[in-house]
């Protein structure tokens, strides 16, 4: 009945032409919804966001339009969520890198600027050589780089990235210089690594995967508490014996702009968590080698208060710290 | 020839010009030498690319002054030039109107003052014109590529 | 390589009329994104992603393979007759395109341009199904330097594009070179040269500055002109190339596909780069070398035969090694992913089921293009026979839409209009804008490569000749910028 009388609503308000206000209507969505992608088509969160509203309709009853705006390590689509129109209809996937923008002193952005809706995915970082290394462990990786400083070349998809800070912080609080080279995501870094051209390269587990799995290259570490349930070989950093009390994760969320009524964010927050527990979509991550991991609003703002802690020792030792006041 | 002084006036100009930017650029990017995390940093490519147009700027200067600036073929029209200032203006005051009565509504009317301005003769043809090219721009934006434009105060509801 | 199976996999696509199907469909809108200005195949690809759901994967990708093959092309039909390039992989094209429409030989080109997109992309596409793999490990070989040594040997081809004057076309380098600084360095993790804004963090976007250079630039000196230069009426008889025409040109076009399809199979270049070098190959091994830039069919041929190349070039780090050449492919990679294929060298060695189907919809991409763009020509030309006083403030509209179009900003617009109105001045006194746009091109790919270099070989510069491979690029590009700069300063002085 309900839905009728919104349809009824819908057809009147078309014949008129237009609403002269937003929000008008009681029921929402009566429009598509559009997800802010704030990095490149083809991309890791690209995919991440076109395969997690695939199946929008469903929920929601309107479609969900994956719009990409890039630039700027993600700030430009980012900072474009945070002022859209508060109404609902403009969401966002919002990235790792929110929490160094303040930080880094890029630009005055944070979780702070978003009504959070939920975390997505969580992801561990991985060291991995080339097949034909003559490293099998990390340890022997350490203990050469701790002999000849400096020397030992370690790709990462951009200064101050999650897997950037990941690498710099493990070597750090061990006392080993390493050479850092710093590649343009992390397609690049691993193509560099199976051809030879750095030692080490560190990136998200599930971006090695299948060169992993066509035994191109060996992954010596993950970066987390627990083994990584499809690489089930692959030690942890403390059972590589250089235990990590706060690991560096990667971390994909939805935000909208702060302000959304209420009802709208409920809405929201609970379409999404139904597109999030799709089944196709989680069988996606799970090929992938995607740790899903699902938080509430409250949830996903404590995470996010202690990633800034976190982090702020991290860059602090790379020297990128310059936190905006 | 007076094409050519022309050009070489122009030429004087646009080498001290590249030479002040130049400069400017290098001592700039200078400051970014502070924040080096890498021995090779942010400053670096600027500043090769600073010096190497600082050079290019000595020698634009050098060859005018020996007489070795091109002959200009081509000359700015004077009147066409002020059309094309008012045409840039009207396209400014467009981007304003579109966000205020929408993407299809500012278009329509744009292309209808822009023809009118450059002179187009015949209403009906104006009308049209500007009409089913918004129209069918704007189409296209909306349902088949879905890219969101701006709707303005008319926000359509679906 | 199984031989019997690949057979069979044609068989199938081939035989399929659905197959056929979503390849022209993807084919034809792929041409029309292609040339409105703005839209790029790599937008198409991302836009029409959604619609690939409910397909299966092979025909989903079908679709989308057409849409790559098809925007490259479409883009080259505005270079020629608007001298806007649709995609930036028709920026050389117009060089001689829009001279050819000038003499109203406007359809001509566009027949050419056909010919010699199809003939380049069969190339590809051949080159793709039987030597993917070992393709696949050269490009492999590509480390920091011998991408910079890359990078150097495509802004070589400046002395090539520079016109008149080649201090003007290093000049016009140099400051494109500048505009990539702009924005967030992410080998250091500075921003520089934003004054603080965000907007400019990101840098100034590629589509928009393309649009600017060429779009506006070129509306600008058509609404200055509109009074003085009498209109071009387009012939429209006669599209089709004749014979000898063709049999003049085949050999550019062979070597131009070739040249194009290994540089788009390297990973990180793209059909763009690939049609610059071959555009200033075929013009440096050219009899006539100063005829270049003044309209001839050769001109259009090496770089559309180059950059449909690519595309199948492009196409073969991604199937054989997850590893996209370009943009495109990098939207084709996440497509894969949606519809459940993980692209990595697994796929190429257990799922051939589909990557022989994706040969076979690329071969026959080609075939359907040459009957869809010969058919089209006709149609596009006649385009510019539309009276000027409204043509153009439809053109300018596209440039407004087209510049917003890429990340929905007004931003990028009045960044392009600003581009535009500089590009427009520097016409004036003959600074080429096609170097500033083979620096906004290579610019990232030189500097970060150069700096990446630096940092391996802990400052030793030497590197970039200690390795074979970037030793050979660099000394190649040193030998060719030398030798084009005789040749073609000694053929503009015969004519002069």
């Amino acid at each position: 009945m309900l839905k009728k009388i919104g349809l009824m609503f819908t057809v009147a308000a078309v014949m008129i032409g237009f609403t002269v206000t937003n929000g008008i209507a009681a029921k929402f969505p009566t429009k598509d919804i559009t997800l802010i992608c704030p990095w490149s088509a083809g991309g890791g969160t690209d995919t991440i966001a076109r395969a997690l509203v695939k199946n929008a309709k469903k929920y929601f009853g309107v479609n969900v339009n994956v719009v990409n705006k890039t630039g700027g390590m993600g700030a430009v689509g980012m900072g474009s969520v945070a002022t859209a129109r508060p109404d609902g209809y403009i969401v966002g996937m919002i990235t790792f890198q929110l929490s160094t923008f303040r930080l880094m002193g890029l630009a005055d952005l944070s979780y702070r600027d978003y009504s959070l809706i939920q975390l997505v995915n969580r992801s561990p970082a991985s060291m991995s050589v080339d097949a034909e290394s003559r490293w099998q462990t990390l340890k022997q990786v350490m203990d050469y780089a701790k002999e000849n400083p400096g020397i030992v070349t370690v790709g990462h998809s951009g200064a101050g990235g999650g897997w950037h800070l990941a690498i710099a912080s493990i070597a750090t609080v061990n006392k080993v210089k390493f050479n850092y080279v710093p590649f343009d995501g992390a397609a690049p870094t691993r193509t560099a690594l199976i051809g030879g051209h750095i030692d080490l390269a560190t990136t998200g587990i599930d971006e090695v995967l299948e060169l992993y799995k066509a035994g191109m290259l060996r992954i010596l570490a993950v970066n987390a508490f627990e083994r990584h349930p499809l690489f089930p070989e692959v030690p942890t950093i403390a059972e590589a014996g250089f235990p990590n009390p706060s690991p560096i994760f990667d971390w994909r969320g939805l935000g909208a702009p702060e302000g959304v009524p209420e009802d709208r964010m409920e809405v929201l927050i609970k379409g999404f968590k139904q597109c999030f527990e799709d089944p196709e979509f989680v069988k996606l991550a799970d090929q992938l080698g995607l740790p899903l991991v699902y938080k509430d609003p409250e949830g996903f703002e404590e995470f996010l208060a202690g990633m800034e802690e976190t982090l702020e020792p991290a860059l602090e030792s790379v020297g990128l710290l310059k936190p905006i006041e | 020839m007076l094409k050519r002084a022309d050009m070489k006036r122009a030429d004087i100009g646009a080498g001290i010009g590249l030479i002040i930017l130049g400069t400017w650029i290098f001592w700039y990017s200078d400051a970014y030498r502070k924040v080096v995390v890498y021995i090779y940093g942010p400053n670096f490519f600027p500043q090769i690319l600073s010096t190497l147009m600082v050079l290019c700027g000595v020698t634009l200067v050098v060859r005018a002054m020996r007489g070795k600036a091109l002959a200009k073929r081509d000359r700015i029209d004077r009147q066409g030039f002020v059309r094309t200032v008012i045409a840039i203006g009207i396209c400014i005051g467009y981007l304003y109107l579109m966000q205020v009565i929408g993407f299809a509504m500012g278009t329509s009317v744009f292309l209808f003052v822009l023809m009118t301005f450059l002179g187009q003769q015949g209403l009906m043809k104006r009308v049209i014109s500007s009409i089913v090219t918004s129209l069918a721009v704007w189409a296209m934006f909306r349902y088949f590529l879905v890219i969101p434009l701006p709707t303005g105060m008319f926000d359509f509801t679906f | 390589m199984d031989f019997g199976f690949l057979y069979h996999a044609f068989g199938t696509v081939m035989l399929n009329p659905m197959n056929f199907f979503f390849v022209f469909i993807g084919l034809t809108a792929g041409i029309m994104v292609g040339a409105l200005p703005g839209l790029t195949a790599t937008m198409g690809c991302a836009l029409l992603i959604p619609f690939t759901f409910g397909l299966p994967p092979v025909q989903g990708l079908l679709m989308l393979l057409g849409i790559f093959c098809g925007g490259i092309y479409g883009g080259s039909i505005s270079a020629i007759l608007i001298r806007i390039p649709g995609t930036p992989s028709a920026a050389a094209t117009l060089l001689d395109g829009y001279p050819l429409c000038q003499k109203g030989m406007g359809g001509k080109a566009i027949g050419m341009s056909t010919v010699a997109s199809f003939m380049g992309g069969t190339t590809g596409a051949l080159v793709m199904t039987f030597l993917s793999p070992q393709i696949a490990r050269v490009g492999l070989r590509f480390g920091p330097p011998e991408f910079f040594a890359l990078a150097i040997f495509g802004l070589g081809m400046i002395i090539t594009i520079s016109g008149r004057s080649l201090l003007k076309g290093i000049i016009s380098c140099l400051f494109g070179l500048l505009i990539t600084t702009i924005g967030f360095d992410p080998l250091s993790g500075v921003p520089r040269f934003t004054f603080g804004s965000r907007d400019l963090l990101g840098g100034v976007t590629f589509i928009p500055a393309l649009i600017g250079l060429f779009g506006y630039a070129q509306v600008f000196r058509n609404i200055e002109k509109m009074q003085i230069v009498p209109a071009v009426k387009a012939k429209v008889e006669n599209i089709l190339p004749t014979l000898k025409e063709i049999r003049s040109v085949l050999k550019t076009i062979f070597k131009s596909a070739l040249m194009g399809t290994f540089i788009g199979s390297i990973p990180g270049t793209g059909c763009d780069i690939a049609a610059f070098v071959a555009y200033g190959e075929a013009k440096r091994t050219s009899k006539h070398p100063e005829k270049f830039g003044t309209g001839i069919l050769e001109g259009v041929a090496a770089p559309e035969a180059a950059n449909n190349g690519a595309t199948g070039g492009a196409m073969i780090p991604m199937l054989t090694l997850g590893v996209p050449g370009d943009a495109v492919t990098a939207v084709l990679l996440g497509a894969l992913t949606l519809h459940g294929l993980q692209p990595g060298p697994l796929l190429f060695r257990d799922h051939l089921d589909v990557i022989y189907p994706i040969f076979a919809g690329m071969i026959m991409a080609q075939f359907i293009l040459l009957i869809v763009g010969l058919s089209g020509a006709k149609f596009f030309a006649k385009t510019i026979n539309i009276d000027r006083k409204i043509l153009t403030p439809i053109i300018f509209f596209l440039c407004v839409v087209g510049s917003y179009a890429m990340r929905f900003s007004f931003f990028d617009v009045g960044v392009s209009m600003i581009i535009g109105i500089i590009a427009y001045f520097m016409e004036y006194y003959e600074y080429p804008a096609s170097p500033i746009l083979l620096a906004l091109i290579l610019g990232p790919m030189a500097e970060g490569n150069l700096r990446r270099s630096l940092i391996i070989s802990r400052g030793d510069p030497l590197t970039f000749f200690k390795r074979p491979i970037s030793a050979t690029f660099i000394v190649m590009a040193i030998i060719i910028m030398i030798t084009s700069y005789y040749r073609i300063k000694k053929a503009m002085e015969k004519e002069a």
